[in-house]
This record gives structure tokens, sequence and C-alpha cells, in this order.
């Protein structure tokens, strides 16, 4: 390795560009040719009836449909419902994990008594454990937080006590040199060293846990987002199907934007790196 | 830490303290009716029930067929994943082009794509290990294209210098240049295309497998059953993440430790 590194020439580094507003434009309308591209080719079989509205209804139809339901109140009445159930759940889940992870990660005996416990937990995904709490909590409400909590539950446990793990020694010896109380060193040291890495916990738990209430409500539900996909599938609405992929689709995209940009701006407030 | 400062037997029975209280407290349940004797059965029953399931050749062949759509589903996933990948990170105009796209599709939900593949590709085996395959696609391509960008500038211009082939660029400089991010994309892909069977048998049709298996359990109330195949989902997933591991102290076996 290091004999290439000496002979190999030095890479020229590319001149310094100047601002070129018109290719960062062209390069934004690459990216969306493809999907133009897609929808005018999907519009026109259809318009060429190449494909059957039972297999592919129209772009222009899917539309209708989505604004349909947004102006009828359906969507909102059943979106509505999937939100509080992924809140609730996501809550629970995460304030367990928060609790339990930080336990883990401060005390050598709390971890010793629960990790048995919690890899069994942990390593059996949720799609395991679905079928097990149907039987056990039928299929209501009390399933739907239940298995979202766990979902959520595992990234967070995980990643606040692996977070609180990695705090350097070294800091907890300062606080033990100012005769901190175990509160302060909790609230001076540990909380602010592993914050980043306890907010990427979140932000994985709450993917998962938007994932899951999809999974859970096309298996087991009468209303809700995921319910009313499979319910556009069941009757041969597609267009009722597709819409509704595309505003999980979306929802799950915005969710995890925001999440991201909050990592970064964490990052570089406090910087370290995330687990 | 400070387990080393203490006897080993001491740190075994903190570990199962837990476990021994809520087996206690579930059995406890059922013996005084507080717990549901319909879909509840007590641990005894569960233990003895599931001892019965290692010996039971239903339980086993379940497994298999699961084991099966995994393979099949993983292969045809990471291939083309892997393709695709290697096409993003190399090609500057490919990237441009479909980039965007498919990071667009990739935020959708797995499990969101199951009513339409039903629509498409039926509700039987193809569906299924599509199914897979697609989970498993996702990974493979982001770890791909992510290893083609690390790949040093140097060493594309030394193989521009010796004039390789495309067929010998990519055997030689693009393959082994990327695999430290394709392990990683291995082990991710192994553990979602593990879900993707399990999920697709509850969606799908009815087949043999482990997750129509546990779906026949409930409906029977056979909670020895449903304990049984969880225990065998983690163990199995388990087993993969140390196969990847275990690939990945293989492969890698030329690059200097530090990293």
């Amino acid at each position: 390795m290091a004999a290439i590194d000496v002979i190999a020439p030095e890479v020229r580094a590319p001149a310094p560009r100047r601002y070129r507003p018109w290719r960062q434009l062209g390069r934004a309308a690459l990216g969306f040719a493809v999907p133009v591209g897609l929808l005018g080719a999907w519009q026109a079989a259809r318009a060429l009836n190449l494909v059957a509205e039972q297999v592919l209804p129209a772009p222009d139809l899917v539309w209708q449909t989505l604004v349909e339901v947004t102006g009828s109140g359906e969507l909102w009445d059943n979106l509505s419902i999937s939100l509080v159930r992924v809140a609730v759940g996501f809550v629970i889940g995460a304030t367990l994990g928060l609790g339990l992870g930080a336990a883990m990660g401060l005390s050598g005996r709390a971890e010793r008594v629960f990790r048995p416990t919690l890899i069994l937990v942990a390593i059996i995904p949720v799609v395991g454990w679905l079928p097990l709490l149907m039987l056990l909590l039928g299929i209501g409400e009390a399933l739907k937080i239940t298995i979202i909590a766990k979902a959520a539950f595992t990234p967070v446990v995980l990643a606040t006590m692996n977070g609180f793990r990695q705090v350097p020694p070294a800091y907890i010896e300062v606080g033990r040199v100012y005769r901190f109380s175990r509160w302060q060193v909790l609230r001076r040291i540990m909380l602010p060293a592993s914050l980043l890495p306890v907010f990427t916990g979140l932000r994985n738990g709450l993917t998962t846990a938007w994932v899951t209430l999809v999974v859970v409500e096309m298996l087991a539900s009468t209303e809700g987002i995921g319910y009313l996909m499979v319910w556009g599938r069941q009757l041969f609405q597609l267009d009722l199907m597709l819409a509704m992929m595309a505003v999980i689709g979306a929802i799950g995209y915005v969710m995890d934007r925001i999440l991201v940009g909050g990592e970064a701006r964490l990052q570089r407030r406090f910087g370290g790196r995330a687990i | 830490m400070s387990a080393t400062s203490q006897p080993r037997a001491l740190t075994l029975a903190e570990g199962l303290a837990l476990p021994v209280l809520l087996l206690a407290l579930w059995d406890a349940g059922s013996r005084f009716g507080w717990l549901d004797g319909q879909v509840w059965a007590a641990p005894a029953a569960v233990l003895t029930g599931g001892i019965g399931q290692l010996f039971a050749p239903d339980s086993w062949t379940g497994l298999g067929y699961s084991l099966f759509r995994h393979a099949l589903g993983f292969l045809a996933g990471s291939l083309i994943g892997i393709g695709v990948g290697f096409a993003l990170g190399a090609s500057q105009r490919f990237g441009l082009l479909f980039g965007p796209t498919l990071n667009a599709a990739k935020q959708v939900a797995i499990f969101t794509w199951i009513p339409l593949m039903s629509i498409w590709l039926g509700t039987g085996e193809v569906a299924k290990i599509a199914f897979v395959a697609l989970a498993v696609f996702f990974p493979m391509m982001l770890s791909a294209a992510e290893g083609v960008r690390a790949i040093d500038p140097r060493y594309l211009e030394v193989a521009r210098a010796f004039r390789l082939t495309r067929w010998q660029r990519l055997r030689r400089l693009t393959l082994p240049g990327a695999m430290p991010a394709l392990i990683g994309g291995v082990q991710v892909a192994l553990i979602y295309a593990w879900l993707a069977v399990i999920g697709a048998d509850y969606f799908f049709e009815a087949a043999p497998g482990l997750g129509s298996q546990m779906l026949q359990a409930r409906d029977q109330f056979r909670m020895d059953i449903l304990v049984f195949d969880m225990l065998v989902i983690g163990l199995i997933g388990l087993l993969f993440l140390r196969l990847a591991r275990g690939l990945e102290t293989l492969v890698l076996r030329w690059r200097p430790r530090a990293v």
C-alpha cells in the first residue's frame, strides 16, 4: 500500500468550480426526467389500452381519487387514526426504551439483570411477535399500540445503552472531581454526551414504528391508512390503493427527512458521531 | 467492566432472575385464573408442547420452505441490487438519471408494495420470492453504490493505464474495492430478507412456511407452537448475523486490519 502511495502521481485537485446555477438546474431536471417519463409512459399505456384498468389505473385517475378522498374527509379520518396509533405506541415504546437503556448504561447491575431478557425480546422481530400478540390481545387497539411500542422500543433501548456506554470515562471522572451527585452526572454529563446516538435511536424507532403500523393495519384492522390501502385492493379499486401507497410513502419520507435534518443539526452543535 | 469483579455464578443468577420471575408470574396467573385460560397456555404446557415441536416433522418442513424462499429471494435481489448499485456509483449520468427515483422508491415502506405485487404477480411462490428480492434489493443497491464511490480514484487511473477491459476492471478493481461496503449490505439484507419471508406468508396465500404455520397456530390457540416458532425465527436471525460476520473475516482477509 505504502509503496503505491509513494509512486502514485498526485491526483490533481479539480479546479475550483465556478458557481453555475444552470448546471445545478440541469442535474435536477435529469433526475426528474425518469419519473416524468415513467408517468408519461404509464398514462400513454392506459390511453392506448395497453394495460387493463384492473391492472394499472391511469395516473390521472389515481390523482383524482386522491383529491376525492382528501375532499370527502375519508383520507383524514383514517390518517388521523393511524397517526394517533403511531404517536401513542412510539411514546410508550420510546419512553420505556430511554428509561431502561439509561438504567442499563449507568448501572452494571441493571445491565446484568435485564440483558438476557432484552436480547430475547430484541432478536425476535416484530413480524415474529405479531401472531402471538394477536392471540393474546385480540385484534383491537391494544394489539396495535403494543406492537408499535415494541417496534420503537428495541432500537431506542439499544441506542441509549450504547450511547451512554460510549461516553468517555474521563468525563465521568471530571464529574467525580467536582463531586457531582448522580443526578448531576446524568443531567450535566451523560445526557449531552450521548445526545446524538440517542437521537439516532429515536429516529430509527420512529421509522420502524411507521412501518409496523402499516403492517399491522394491513393485517388486522378495520380503519387506518394501511387498511384503506388493502381495502382498495380487495375492492379492486386500484386507484385508491395506489393513492394510499403514495400517501404512506410520502409521510414516511417527510418524517425521515425531518429527523435526518434534526440529526445533522445536533451533530453540528454537539459534534461526535452517530452510531 | 465490573462483571469481572464478581463471580460468574452471581452474574448468571442476576441474568436469570427476571426471566424466572416472569415465568413464575405467568405460571401463577394461569394457575389462579388471572389469565384467560383459553388463550394463555400454562408455561409447563408450552414447554412440553415446544419440545414436542422439536420432533414434529411439520415444524421443520415449514422452516425449510421459508429458508428456500429466503435463499432464492436473496440471490435474485442481491444480484440485481449490486448491478444497479454499481451502475449508480460508477456512471455519473446513470446516477443523475435514476438516483432520485430509486431513492424515493426506497422510502416507501417495503410492506406497502404487497397489494400491488399481489395484483401483478399473484399470491403464490413467485410473489413471495419477488417480495423477498425487493426487500434485499434496496440495501444491496445502496451498499454497492457506496462501495464503488469509495474506491480510490488513483486505482481507476491505474486500471486505465493498464488498459483493463470492462470485465477485468469489474473483476480486479470494482468487486474487491466495493467488497467492504457490500459485506455491510449483505448483513442488513440477510435480516431484511428474513423479515420479508415471514411477513410474505401473512399477506400472500397460505403455503408451507413459518409465517403460515404461526397464523394457523394462532387460529388453533396453540401458544406452544407460536413460542417455539418465535424462538426459531430469533435463532435463525442470529445465525444470519453470525454468517455475515464470518463472511466478513473470510472475504476481507487481504485487507490490513487498521481502517
